[in-house]
């Protein structure tokens, strides 16, 4: 599959990355022949498109969440970007723990997922925009709206009376994961 | 000019020696030509030298694979194998989690005490790291997508068209490589496209003489089929085939309708070479189209035009027809509509299930590690693609004639094609998808992907903690959607 594209990833370029992801070669050249597969265009690039063109993918309530997540820098990923990308989903070994893959990374990404207006915060819009979409279209908004604001409450944000500023931080959404399994629940084998 | 170079020919004719190298080269192409494939082409092969072939093709790629793997040890490639030693534990807890996350996912919460009468539930952030994964995962490997596109080999067959290593290995590999594609290029590849224009020529003879024969002679079916089988048998053998027939007691007899699923543009040439069929599919145009015609003249066979395929009501009315006709030949049709690469079985469009006679349901597989037989009608031309297979060593599959079918009276066609579907998957091995064929060229219909999202939510929220919907989808409808 894609096999004359597996051709032009050079060995030092194998290299470099194996050294910043921790995948194997092995593991890299089946990413690149992925990465190759889904570029349909052949530009070297990948798209959202080319993201929503997964039949399963497309159906997963979260896709559209998970490709922004993808995309957060830039509106096109190459493959040292893609592969740096899925590189937080590998598992942590010992021995090969890059700064994608560890449990900051891991949550990091998570937190990216919930941020819709990408401020560096979740506000009350944010999860209601996330867990609407996840719920489907005709949601009672109370009970939702109870559900979220427990949420917040227990991440230790600041209630005060003006609704517009509860906010929820980085590190007070780590601190709500302290008890979860991240490195569990957030990898997978490749 | 002219006179000087006929001159200089005249002037090697008296002293004799340099012609003579080229009359031996010319008797000798032609003896191995006759003798080595026409011959065993006509009295159907002799099936040991083949098999001989292909064993020690086979060594050679293990050969092949070892110096490779020799080579992978001395440029350190070795540091994978140690990584996964280390590791296996973890990968199985890894592969545990991801197991139960496909079975039922809890939420994360825990119950406080003292806490019965509140109605909010907690949530917990990380409560979508299922449905999370479950996207990156399908990124990472669909089950969908890669059935466009040739599998991967586990060894490799010396073919630069499935180079799975970007790396110089050895030397030995590039002389071996080097003599397999003369072997290939300069020696296979002449003799296969003589033995296919032979193909062609015998068609047409074989034409003539039917056309001019009274169909009312009693052998005169016998006739036909020997000699049509002999126009594919040549095919075939013009791509080297080595192909092994199971069950041909369920062949596929009159009136009735043969299915099987569909991975390259040979899979009717390949059945055609064992029974006698009426083809259906599109007019083309050139060398095809020309076949086609020729082949019109001695049998029914079903055609369209280019617009009329669309309209399936017709396609199921001439199929009606043809069924219903006396005497016909079987009809052979591959439900899927396009070529998948021979891993999985495809949805199954329902029009051929819904005419009420036999269906005989044939399993095809091919070993691809000779042959890439999946015709990847994005990537290459079908000149291209006969190409490849012209200059591969040797096509390699399996048939199985499965037991015919009939639809149930309480069955619709859609339960019907599944049931074969599901019938053929398995005993080809293959892998049994609900996934439109059609997905290749064009996106999922937005109905299909709204319908299938809301069963992944309603799947997910069973196990959530969030507020469900008081109306749950309609279920029913999902099965005549797909």
């Amino acid at each position: 599959m894609g096999s004359k594209t597996s051709s032009l990833l050079r060995p030092d370029e194998v290299q470099a990355l194996t050294e910043k992801t921790g995948f194997t070669t092995r593991e890299i050249i089946r990413l690149y022949n992925r990465f190759a597969c889904l570029d349909k265009s052949r530009s070297g690039f990948l798209r959202r498109e080319d993201l929503q063109n997964i039949p399963e993918f497309s159906v997963n309530p979260l896709c559209n969440r998970v490709i922004e997540a993808f995309f957060w820098e830039s509106d096109e990923v190459n493959f040292t970007q893609f592969a740096t990308l899925l590189s937080t989903f590998r598992p942590i070994r010992s021995r090969t723990v890059k700064e994608f893959n560890n449990r900051d990374g891991k949550i990091k990404f998570l937190f990216r997922l919930y941020d819709v207006d990408k401020d560096g915060k979740l506000s009350k819009e944010d999860f209601h925009e996330v867990l609407a979409g996840l719920v489907g279209t005709t949601v009672q908004d109370k009970e939702m709206e109870k559900v979220i604001m427990r949420a917040i409450c227990e991440a230790g944000a600041d209630i005060n009376d003006d609704d517009e500023e509860i906010f929820v931080t980085f590190e007070q959404f780590k601190k709500t994961l302290n008890h979860v399994d991240v490195e569990t629940r957030l990898s997978m084998p490749f | 000019e002219c006179h000087g170079s006929l001159g200089k020919f005249t002037s090697f004719a008296p002293r004799g020696l340099p012609m003579l190298p080229r009359i031996f080269i010319l008797v000798y192409w032609l003896s191995t030509f006759v003798f080595g494939f026409l011959v065993p082409a006509f009295l159907g092969g002799t099936l040991t030298l083949r098999r001989w072939y292909i064993k020690n093709v086979h060594r050679l790629f293990v050969y092949c694979d070892n110096i490779i793997n020799e080579r992978k040890h001395l440029l350190g490639f070795d540091n994978e194998s140690e990584e996964e030693i280390s590791s296996e534990e973890e990968e199985e807890t890894i592969r545990r989690s991801t197991r139960q996350r496909k079975r039922k996912h809890l939420p994360s919460y825990v119950e406080e005490p003292g806490d019965q009468e509140e109605v909010t539930p907690s949530f917990g952030f990380c409560d979508i790291a299922p449905l999370v994964m479950n996207g990156i995962s399908t990124i990472r490997d669909d089950q969908v997508t890669t059935r466009f596109y040739a599998q991967e080999k586990r060894l490799w067959n010396m073919l630069t068209r499935t180079s799975i290593h970007p790396v110089f290995m050895s030397h030995r590999l590039n002389i071996i490589w080097f003599l397999s594609l003369v072997w290939r290029w300069g020696w296979l590849l002449p003799m296969r496209i003589l033995v296919f224009l032979a193909a062609l020529g015998w068609l047409c003879l074989a034409t003539v003489i039917l056309v001019i024969l009274p169909r009312s002679l009693p052998w005169y079916e016998k006739c036909y089929e020997w000699m049509i089988c002999l126009v594919f048998k040549l095919v075939t053998h013009s791509f080297s085939a080595m192909v092994k027939f199971h069950n041909p007691e369920n062949k596929a007899k009159n009136g009735g309708i043969c299915v099987a699923n569909h991975t390259s543009p040979l899979d009717a040439a390949i059945l055609s070479y064992d029974n006698c069929y009426s083809m259906i599919g599109q007019r083309h145009g050139g060398l095809l189209g020309l076949c086609q015609k020729i082949l019109d003249m001695t049998n029914a066979h079903i055609w369209f035009e280019r617009g009329e395929s669309k309209d399936r009501q017709m396609v199921v009315n001439r199929l009606t027809r043809h069924c219903s006709t006396g005497n016909t030949l079987p009809v052979l049709i591959f439900p899927e509509g396009t070529c998948i690469n021979n891993t999985s079985v495809m949805m199954f469009k329902k029009g051929s299930f819904e005419i009420d006679t036999v269906i005989y349901p044939v399993a095809i597989k091919y070993d691809t590690l000779f042959t890439e037989a999946f015709w990847n009608s994005s990537e290459q031309s079908f000149v291209q693609y006969l190409f490849m297979m012209l200059t591969s060593w040797a096509l390699v599959c399996d048939v199985w004639y499965l037991p015919p079918m009939r639809r149930l009276p309480n069955e619709n066609a859609i339960a019907f094609a599944n049931r074969v579907k599901a019938l053929i998957a398995q005993k080809g091995g293959l892998v049994d998808l609900q996934w439109d064929g059609m997905i290749k060229r064009k996106k999922l219909s937005e109905r299909i992907r709204t319908t299938l999202m809301d069963l992944e939510r309603q799947h997910f929220l069973e196990s959530s903690v969030l507020p469900r919907n008081i109306s749950h989808g309609n279920l029913s409808t999902l099965t005549s959607v797909l």
